[in-house]
């Protein structure tokens, strides 16, 4: 609170207060609020209104804080409270300055954070503040005192804006975090995760690269149907230029290509999309060759998710 | 907290209001993504997928360094061979030790192999088992002569280990296999 009312003494000092009335109120109410529970501090600030309006409020002020230290067992506030057990002294000039001081020490702990978030807010108050009261030369400290007043009225304030902050920058550090955690690749591959789609898209696509790749030269419309429904892409305009080669030579040769996949995984996969590794064994029979060859086939396919069904859009031996 | 209240002005104070109605603001939203934190670093599904990547890369690594030995460097080779693997595949490893590393020396080759793509078919975090496929590019290179490339596929068993996820079974799919994995 002091440490506001040290900051904006800059400016509202210039107008200082002379109107004791709106003096007294004002540091009285902040004494009131100050000491809230304290109805004793209150009183004492009232009993003394009449003679020392102004050094009256500040000491209800300080006796709150004094209590309020005391709560606190705050450091910085030693001062403080020290200057608040003697009620002599309170109206001092030089007091107001210690407690002031006192208590930048004190807070300057709370400072950077504080500094920022109040700033702003506080010292268009502490301008009102100066402007509304008179210009009183024989009492330098009354217009800090007014603008103490205002201060620890913001400072009530402050504690909760800070625990807000930090509340608020914790809360987004364990934001991000969260979204890194769950927006890796690493969690965006459901491979493995998703079970049920896993073992789906390993089903579908297995059964689609063996029928596609298998073919009798006796019925090549079989497999060309098959090709128009699982392939798109890329993958169905290669498989075309492809199979028109194979037509020609099937029929010449007598050829059968029988393909069976021996193991299937799924590299990655999200919602849309997925890549698989696939194993694939290629036995090719020929009319001069009628027992066949079986060769050994290592596929990258990958496939789209569209209209419930999982769609080849492209092939890559490895 | 009784404290912070009491420091608060009055309630008909709007400084009161605002500055209580952002603390109550900003507390949800802590408790929002604290939650939303937690719960994303003790989500189970994502542990296992953590888990799936960094058995997949030990798992590549492993299979590409038992496709690697060089006639020249045979003893830290093996060593290697021998700290990816666990289980039987250590013990045949260890076993043949002796015999292989003459056969190497006398062949003089060098093999290195490169991993093309993997994928788990297979991953029990309970068990701690996996099963590996992996594409691989393996080229052989005699001292006199030219390199030999072939691609090659294998199917690799991960067992964990104190040391981590370690080979256990390492053999090719061959053709003709009826699919069946070390691990079956």
């Amino acid at each position: 609170m002091e440490n506001r009312n040290v900051s904006t003494d800059d400016g509202p000092a210039g107008t200082a207060v002379s109107d004791p009335r709106a003096e007294t109120s004002d540091a009285a109410e902040t004494a009131e609020r100050a000491a809230d529970a304290e109805k004793d501090a209150e009183k004492t600030v009232s009993a003394e209104r009449p003679q020392e309006t102004g050094r009256a409020g500040e000491t209800g002020e300080t006796a709150a804080e004094a209590e309020e230290n005391a709560e606190s067992g705050g450091s910085g506030r030693s001062a403080e409270s020290t200057g608040a057990g003697e009620p002599a002294e309170t109206g001092r000039a030089a007091k107001t300055d210690e407690s002031a001081e006192g208590a930048k020490g004190g807070r300057a702990a709370d400072a950077a954070a504080d500094a920022e978030e109040s700033g702003g807010s506080e010292d268009p108050e502490g301008g009102e503040d100066g402007s509304a009261e008179e210009k009183d030369p024989a009492e330098d400290s009354a217009g800090g005192k007014a603008a103490g007043g205002k201060r620890s009225r913001l400072a009530w304030v402050r504690n909760p804006l800070v625990i807000a902050l930090v509340l608020v920058v914790a809360g987004t550090a364990l934001m991000v975090r969260a979204a890194q955690l769950r927006g890796s690749d690493a969690a965006q591959n459901r491979a493995l995760t998703d079970v049920e789609r896993t073992e789906r898209v390993i089903g579908d696509i297995s059964n689609d690269i063996a029928r596609i790749f298998s073919y009798t030269y006796a019925d090549t419309a079989t497999t060309e149907q098959a090709a128009r429904e699982v392939l798109a892409g890329r993958a169905a305009d290669q498989y075309r230029t492809l199979y028109a080669q194979v037509k020609q030579q099937a029929g010449k040769q007598r050829l059968t290509l029988t393909s069976r996949v021996v193991r299937a995984g799924v590299i990655s996969m999200t919602d849309r999309e997925a890549r698989l590794l696939i194993f694939l064994d290629q036995t090719v029979r020929r009319r001069d060759k009628p027992a066949g060859t079986t060769a050994a086939a290592q596929l990258v396919v990958t496939a789209r998710f569209a209209d419930e069904q999982w769609r080849i859009v492209d092939i890559r031996a490895r | 907290m009784a404290r912070i209240i009491a420091r608060l002005p009055r309630p008909d104070d709007p400084v009161r209001t605002t500055a209580l109605t952002l603390l109550v603001i900003a507390a949800l939203c802590a408790a929002w993504f604290g939650w939303s934190w937690y719960s994303a670093a003790h989500d189970e599904e994502l542990a296992y997928s953590r888990t799936r990547e960094e058995v997949l890369r030990t798992g590549e690594q492993a299979v590409q360094n038992l496709n690697t030995l060089d006639y020249r460097n045979i003893d830290a080779g093996l060593k290697v061979w021998l700290d990816s693997s666990t289980g039987d595949l250590n013990k045949q490893i260890s076993g043949s030790r002796t015999s292989f590393a003459d056969k190497v020396r006398q062949a003089r080759t060098v093999t290195s192999a490169r991993v093309l793509e993997s994928a788990l078919t297979e991953l029990d975090t309970r068990s701690g088992k996996a099963v590996i496929m992996v594409a691989l590019q393996i080229t052989v290179t005699p001292q006199e002569g030219k390199a030999v490339t072939k691609q090659s596929r294998m199917l690799g068993e991960l067992t964990r280990t104190r040391a981590g996820w370690k080979l256990s079974a390492l053999e090719p799919a061959s053709v003709g296999d009826t699919g069946g994995a070390p691990a079956q």
